[in-house]
C-alpha cells in the first residue's frame, strides 16, 4: 500500500477510537435497562437540547452535503451555495410541525418508530406493511451511497485502497450501532456535529487565507467566469424553476424523513425542543453555509478539478496542513456515518418491531424468552441489514449523488402525507394514507426513471401533488376515523 | 367523539406551534428569494459588495441564516409554551 498518508490517517484512527468507546459505554446503558426496546431503538425518549439539535443536524447532512453538494459548487459557484441555504428552516420546521404533538402521542401508545406511530393513527395492517416496505428499499439504497461516499472519501484522503477504505469505515458504523443502540447513534452524532463544525471552520480559513482574502477570491472567480458569483450559475443552469422545486425536495418535504421524524419523539421534554430548533437552526446555517461556501471559492485557489466527487478530498490536502487535513476528513466522515447510523437503527427497528413483533409474534414481548429473542433479533438485524449494505457498496455503482436525492425523494412520497395529515386533519383515514403512499412511491419512481425534471422542476413536485389528492380524495369517499383514534390523536 | 372529553389543550398549543414555524419558514423564503433575486439579473457589473461578497450573497445566504436563528430564538421564548409530554395532561411528566 503506496502513498498513505500517515499525518492524515493518525487523527482519523483517534477519532475512530474515540466512537468505538461511546460504542462501549452505551452498551452498559442497554444492558441495564428495563426496557430493552424503548432503549435500543430510542434511547428511554431522553436526548436533550444539545443532543438533539446535533443528532437532527448531523442525521440530515450526508455524503451530498459534504462531498457532492459542495462539488457541485465548485462548477456553479455562489448560486449552489444559494441552493444549499433553503435547508436552513429544516430544524426548526421538523421540530416545529412534528413537535410536542408527536412526542406526546407517541408516548402515549409507547412507540419507537414512525411506524408506530402510524399503526395507530390508521389501524391498519397495510399502511404498515407499505411503510416498511418503502422504508427498507430507500433506506438500502440511501446508505449504500452513503457507503461509497464515505470510502471515496477515505481513498481521497489517506491514499488506502476504496475496499480498505470501505471496510474499515463500514465495519466502525455497523458496530456501533449495533452495539450501542440509538443512544450511541445519538450521542456519536453529537461528537459528530461538533467535528463537522470544526473541519468547515478550518477548511474555509484555509482557502480564503491562501487565496489571498476574500475579496481577491472573489475577484478571481470573476475572472474566471463571471455567472459564477451571480444567483443564476454559468448559462443560467440554475433556473428559477429549478431552484423553487428544492424548496420542496430539501426543505418542506424533510419533515416527512423517517430517521429525522423518529428524533421528534425521542427527546426529553419541552425545553430540550425548544433548544434543539435554535441550536439546531444555527449549526445546519453554519455547516450548509460552510462547505458549499469552501467548494464555491475552491475553485479559485485550486482550478480544474473534473471529477465532482473528488473535489472536496483534493481541496483539503492542498490547502490544509497534513493534520489538520485528517481532521477535516473526520468532519465529512462524521456526516456520512451519522446518517448511515440513523437509518440503519430505524431500517432494524422496522424489521424487529413494525413486522415481527406486531404481526408475526404479537405475544413474544409478554415473556421473559421472548424479550430475549426480540433482544438478540435486534442487534442480529442491525449487524444484517448493515452488512447487506456494506456488499452492496463493494461493487459501486456510478453518480452516488443521484441515488442519495433519488431516496430522498422516495422516502417523502411515502412519508410526508400520511404524517403531517394524520396529525393534522381529523378526517384522514387509513384507506386515503394507503393511497397516497402507494400512488405517491410508483408516481415518483415511474417519473423519476423516466424524464430528469418536469416543466423544469424536480419530480418530487408532481409526486407530492398526486399523493395530497389522492389521499384527501380517498379519505373522503371512505368512513372516517374511528372516535378511540381522535381521541388518541386530539383529545386529552 | 365521547361527551364530555375535552380537546387536549397541550396539541392547541402543538398546533399553534407549527403555524408558527409553517410562518418563520415563509418569512425565510421571502428574505432569501428577496435579496437573492433583487437587481442580480443584469449580472455582476452592477453588484455592491459587502465583506469581499457579492451583496446579494451576503444578505440571502450569510446574513439572512444568522438572523433567522436569531428570529427562531425569539420565536421559541416568546411564543412558545413548555408543556408536560406525558402521555395525560394532569400528569406531572413522569407517567
Amino acid at each position: 500500500m503506496e502513498g498513505v498518508n500517515v499525518s492524515v490517517v493518525i487523527p482519523v484512527a483517534l477519532y475512530l477510537i474515540g466512537i468505538y468507546a461511546m460504542a462501549v459505554y452505551c452498551n452498559r446503558r442497554l444492558s441495564s435497562s428495563d426496557n430493552f426496546m424503548e432503549e435500543y431503538f430510542i434511547g428511554s425518549r431522553g436526548m436533550g437540547g444539545f443532543v438533539l439539535a446535533m443528532t437532527l443536524v448531523a442525521t440530515y447532512t450526508s455524503a451530498s452535503s459534504f462531498i457532492g453538494g459542495p462539488g457541485v459548487a465548485y462548477k456553479m459557484g455562489l448560486g449552489w451555495v444559494l441552493l444549499a441555504m433553503i435547508q436552513v428552516p429544516t430544524a426548526w420546521l421538523t421540530l416545529g410541525v412534528l413537535g410536542k404533538k408527536f412526542a406526546i402521542v407517541a408516548r402515549r401508545i409507547g412507540a419507537v418508530t414512525v411506524n408506530d406511530l402510524l399503526r395507530a393513527r390508521y389501524e391498519s395492517p397495510a399502511v404498515v406493511i407499505a411503510g416498511s416496505v418503502s422504508l427498507l428499499a430507500f433506506f438500502v439504497a440511501a446508505m449504500t451511497a452513503q457507503f461509497i461516499g464515505g470510502a471515496r472519501l477515505f481513498q481521497g484522503m489517506t491514499g488506502l485502497s476504496y475496499n480498505t477504505g470501505l471496510a474499515i469505515f463500514a465495519v466502525t458504523v455497523v458496530v456501533y450501532t449495533t452495539v450501542g443502540g440509538f443512544r450511541a447513534v445519538a450521542l456519536t452524532d453529537a461528537l459528530q456535529g461538533v467535528v463537522m463544525i470544526v473541519g468547515t471552520t478550518a477548511l474555509l480559513f484555509g482557502i480564503v487565507s491562501m487565496g489571498g482574502g476574500m475579496e481577491k477570491v472573489i475577484a478571481t472567480l470573476r475572472n474566471i467566469d463571471p455567472d459564477l458569483i451571480t444567483p443564476h450559475g454559468p448559462d443560467g443552469f440554475i433556473s428559477k424553476p429549478f431552484i423553487l422545486s428544492f424548496w420542496v425536495l430539501v426543505c418542506l418535504g424533510v419533515v416527512g424523513l423517517p430517521h429525522t421524524a423518529v428524533r421528534c419523539m425521542g427527546y426529553r421534554d419541552s425545553r430540550s425542543m425548544h433548544g434543539a430548533m435554535v441550536i439546531g437552526t444555527f449549526v445546519l446555517a453554519f455547516v450548509m453555509l460552510g462547505m458549499h461556501l469552501c467548494g464555491a471559492l475552491g475553485r479559485a485557489v485550486v482550478p480544474g478539478i473534473d471529477v465532482g466527487d473528488t473535489i472536496m478530498p483534493i481541496l483539503s490536502l492542498r490547502v490544509l496542513p497534513p493534520v489538520v487535513a485528517g481532521i477535516f476528513l473526520a468532519g465529512p466522515l462524521a456526516g456520512v456515518m451519522s446518517t448511515i447510523d440513523s437509518q440503519l437503527i430505524l431500517a432494524s427497528a422496522t424489521i424487529v418491531k413494525d413486522i415481527y413483533v406486531n404481526y408475526v409474534s404479537p405475544e413474544s414481548v409478554r415473556s421473559e424468552r421472548g424479550i430475549k429473542k426480540v433482544r438478540i433479533m435486534s442487534l442480529a438485524a442491525t449487524a444484517m441489514i448493515g452488512t447487506v449494505v456494506l456488499l452492496a457498496a463493494f461493487r459501486p455503482p456510478e453518480l452516488i449523488v443521484w441515488i442519495n436525492i433519488f431516496a430522498f425523494g422516495g422516502m417523502q412520497a411515502a412519508f410526508l402525507w400520511p404524517l403531517v395529515l394524520g396529525l393534522y386533519w381529523k378526517r384522514a383515514n387509513g384507506k386515503g394514507a394507503l393511497a397516497s403512499m402507494v400512488t405517491g412511491v410508483i408516481t415518483y419512481i415511474s417519473m423519476a426513471s423516466t424524464m430528469k425534471s418536469f416543466m423544469g422542476m424536480n419530480v418530487i413536485i408532481p409526486t407530492l401533488l398526486v399523493g395530497l389528492v389522492a389521499f384527501v380524495l380517498v379519505s373522503l369517499l371512505s368512513k372516517r376515523p374511528n372516535d378511540s383514534v381522535i381521541d388518541l390523536f386530539w383529545m386529552e | 367523539m365521547f361527551p364530555g372529553k375535552h380537546e387536549d389543550r397541550r396539541f392547541k398549543t402543538a398546533h399553534f406551534e407549527a403555524i408558527c414555524s409553517l410562518a418563520l419558514t415563509a418569512l425565510y423564503f421571502l428574505w432569501w428569494y428577496g435579496f437573492a433575486y433583487h437587481g442580480t439579473d443584469s449580472g455582476p457589473e452592477g453588484y455592491h459588495y459587502f465583506m469581499g461578497l457579492p451583496g446579494w450573497f451576503f444578505f440571502s445566504c450569510v446574513l439572512g441564516p444568522f438572523l433567522f436563528c436569531f428570529i427562531a430564538w425569539a420565536m421559541v421564548n416568546l411564543l412558545f409554551k413548555e408543556v408536560s409530554l406525558a402521555p395525560k395532561e394532569e400528569d406531572d411528566g413522569r407517567g
